[in-house]
């Protein structure tokens, strides 16, 4: 299964169908409007019961999954870590952030959400994945590293190359003195 | 034609061979500067950070070059000076396609992620370019008042100045479109360098030695002669799996093989590609241009020709012509490369008995093409990796797309992006949309860094469009990711900008979006190596 489709499941799975009351209507209208693709207007109707619903994790961690398809990731973020802390149970939001952070190649945050979740829950095996997966990105790192620090090298050659043509030729002009009388006067 | 002695410089037949040299070193220093962008493209990339670095680089040699050889000319106005001058450049000139590829090859491993390489590609590119270029380039450009120096001696500084810039920026213009025209194209970079400074050593060497003169020269042209026959048979690149490589008169370009799958790889390529062949597969293993299979399954114009607009080895046409047979009645590929069309042909089964290749810029193409005619097109248009360029993003070329396909008719086009707060993708998808009517659909390419957006000419299906039947099994998993809640359908929205011809930043934001993952990349990696 792509991982789109397995992102989607979980969002519908987790949104669940909708229920009698305020909260479950709510979120059954906002996965409706996502059915159809208006994404923009999932968000706008959430957004607007924010208010009510806001501590309330499954509110919060579909609030987050609107925000990040929209594009505002430090918010969605920010949802997502309050949905998890609301309902430590729960791993989609663990797996939206850390997923999220890892897009963003903020390795070192998504490596500690996923090692705090495995500290919680230590058979989670999408914990385990995501953090092998982020282990080996990090380590692809030291590529960029090395290229740094060749880089370095490479800068510090080209400032002696700079630097051996400029003094080179101003020693040589101030050492070589014309053949008689050849100079020019100054302002001729 | 005899190398002046002291004193003679002025005198015809000694002024004529003083001018050859101007013209020579003209030539070299332009030609130099032209085939430097080809000697770094496979390396660095061809942007317009490497054009700039590169003249940045020419230009500062040329101005502190003419600053010291104006002393100099005012101290020594000694013509073997100036031939010693000019065969030094030249030399150096030379050392240039050895030196180079090495060189960029040590500072950028090959397995590195385009992520972790874009700063290198800005600092890298100068740093290489000052290494290389200057040099040479100071040496010639302290010739220039040599020159004007020593002609002067026996008519008008004017004259003489006028003179000596005349017939070296002729030889300029001779090294601007030689190199570009026909020797690169033709014969390579490495000897399209070498072309540009062999004469002038052979030239000037005469004038640099007080006896063997014609021996020496003869010695130079032969030694020159050497080591174009040598420079013939190095790779550009090379690299263990790469199959073939070309240097075209757009781009380097190179196929590189990894087990069963083949990769068309253009200019620094890094770990991005533009084309994938697979021994015994259609698809490419959930790569981007898989998804664009799914547009046939959405439009409702009916069969005819699909228009695809950055053809390349023909990926997406040859699924296009495998899962549609009856539906894709033939593919119309533009392709402005002929080299790349070669390869394609060579190793990634394009087939022209199918696909009628037109080779030429997309736009210009399209705006040639007659209206309605095709009821699928699809654009997957990039420069340097990761630049759509401007003129293929804009409002003004959606609409003429637009115009070209026929009613139902669907557009898609490939985006690269990392997250949705991309802003290429966004401002894309919103041109787009105000293009086709004020609405677009935007769809993340799972496991990649690609998005499809696509929009259909009235009329547009219904959305979420029902399963069509008799859609191919293998196609399954990707209709169910384009025609998914994770697809938005993107109305035009007033605080994202609609690109125009006039005003299409793509390139300055696409730079935005990478510089900032490689300053998260490089903070994450000097975390990580500090802890």
């Amino acid at each position: 299964m792509p991982a789109a489709s397995l992102t989607l499941s979980l969002v519908l799975a987790f949104v669940g169908p909708g229920r009698p009351d305020d909260l479950g209507g709510l979120l059954a209208r906002g996965r409706e409007h996502l059915a159809r693709g208006e994404t923009g207007a999932a968000l706008a109707e959430l957004r607007r019961e924010e208010g009510r619903f806001g501590s309330d994790a499954r509110f919060l961690a579909f609030l987050g999954f609107l925000l990040e398809r929209t594009g505002r990731l430090d918010e969605a973020l920010e949802r997502y870590a309050a949905a998890y802390e609301r309902d430590p149970a729960d791993p989609y939001p663990v797996q939206q952030r850390g997923a999220l952070l890892t897009r963003l190649r903020r390795y070192g945050e998504a490596e500690a959400i996923y090692r705090e979740r495995l500290v919680r829950r230590p058979d989670d095996p999408m914990a385990r994945d995501a953090l092998r997966y982020v282990t080996e990105e990090r380590g692809r790192l030291r590529g960029l590293v090395e290229v740094e620090r060749r880089l370095r090298r490479l800068t510090a050659s080209a400032a002696v190359v700079l630097l051996m043509l400029v003094g080179g030729t101003v020693f040589l002009s101030r050492r070589v003195r014309p053949p008689g009388g050849v100079r020019t006067p100054r302002g001729s | 034609m005899n190398a002046p002695a002291e004193g003679e410089e002025g005198r015809g037949g000694a002024a004529f061979y003083l001018l050859a040299l101007g013209f020579l070193s003209g030539f070299a220093v332009m030609a130099l500067e032209i085939t430097a962008v080809r000697l770094l493209a496979p390396f660095f990339g061809a942007t317009v950070h490497v054009w700039t670095n590169i003249i940045g680089v020419i230009l500062l040699a040329l101005s502190a070059g003419y600053l010291l050889g104006g002393k100099l000319a005012d101290l020594r106005p000694e013509p073997r000076l100036l031939c010693r001058l000019m065969v030094s450049g030249a030399v150096l000139g030379g050392v240039v396609p050895f030196a180079g590829p090495p060189l960029c090859r040590w500072l950028l491993p090959e397995d590195l992620e385009l992520g972790s390489a874009f700063g290198a590609f800005w600092g890298g590119s100068l740093v290489v370019a000052t290494i290389l270029f200057l040099p040479p380039s100071f040496l010639l450009a302290m010739t220039g008042p040599l020159l004007i120096r020593c002609l002067s001696r026996t008519r008008g500084v004017g004259v003489s100045a006028g003179v000596v810039y005349g017939v070296s920026t002729l030889g300029s213009l001779l090294g601007t479109f030689l190199p570009t025209l026909l020797l690169v194209p033709r014969l390579g970079t490495r000897r399209a360098i070498l072309l540009a400074v062999v004469p002038l050593a052979a030239a000037a060497l005469p004038g640099a030695l007080r006896r063997a003169r014609l021996p020496a020269a003869g010695g130079a042209l032969l030694f020159g002669a050497a080591l174009l026959a040598w420079a013939g048979g190095l790779r550009i690149r090379g690299g263990a799996g790469d199959l073939a490589e070309r240097e075209s008169a757009y781009q380097y370009v190179r196929v590189r093989e990894d087990g069963a799958a083949r990769f068309l790889v253009l200019n620094e390529g890094v770990d991005s590609f533009h084309s994938v062949w697979i021994r015994g597969q259609v698809l490419t293993e959930g790569r981007y241009y898989d998804y664009f299979n799914v547009l046939p399954l959405l439009g409702q114009a009916g069969p005819g020709r699909a228009l695809v607009l950055g053809l390349a080895g023909g990926t997406v046409a040859r699924q296009l012509l495998h899962f549609f047979p009856g539906r894709v009645t033939g593919i119309d590929g533009v392709e402005i490369d002929p080299a790349v069309l070669e390869l394609g042909v060579r190793f990634f089964e394009l087939d022209p008995a199918r696909v009628r290749i037109l080779t030429r810029d997309a736009r210009a193409i399209l705006r040639a093409l007659p209206a309605g005619g095709y009821p699928l097109i699809v654009a997957d248009v990039y420069a340097s990796q990761v630049y759509i360029p401007p003129h293929l993003a804009s409002r003004e070329f959606f609409e003429e797309a637009g115009r070209t396909l026929r009613p139902g008719g669907v557009f898609g086009i490939n985006l690269g992006g990392f997250t949705p707060a991309s802003a290429v993708v966004r401002a894309v998808t919103n041109t787009l949309a105000a293009a086709f009517g004020g609405e677009a659909f935007l769809t993340e390419l799972p496991g990649t860094r690609n998005w499809l957006a696509f929009a259909f000419r009235a009329p547009a299906p219904a959305w979420p469009p029902a399963r069509p039947e008799g859609m191919p099994p293998e196609l399954a998993p990707l209709w169910e990711t384009v025609v998914s809640p994770q697809t938005m359908r993107w109305r035009v929205a007033g605080d994202e900008p609609v690109f125009t011809d006039d005003h299409a930043p793509v390139e300055a934001l696409t730079d935005l979006e990478w510089r900032a993952l490689y300053r998260t990349l490089r903070r994450e990696a000097r975390v990580r190596a500090g802890g």
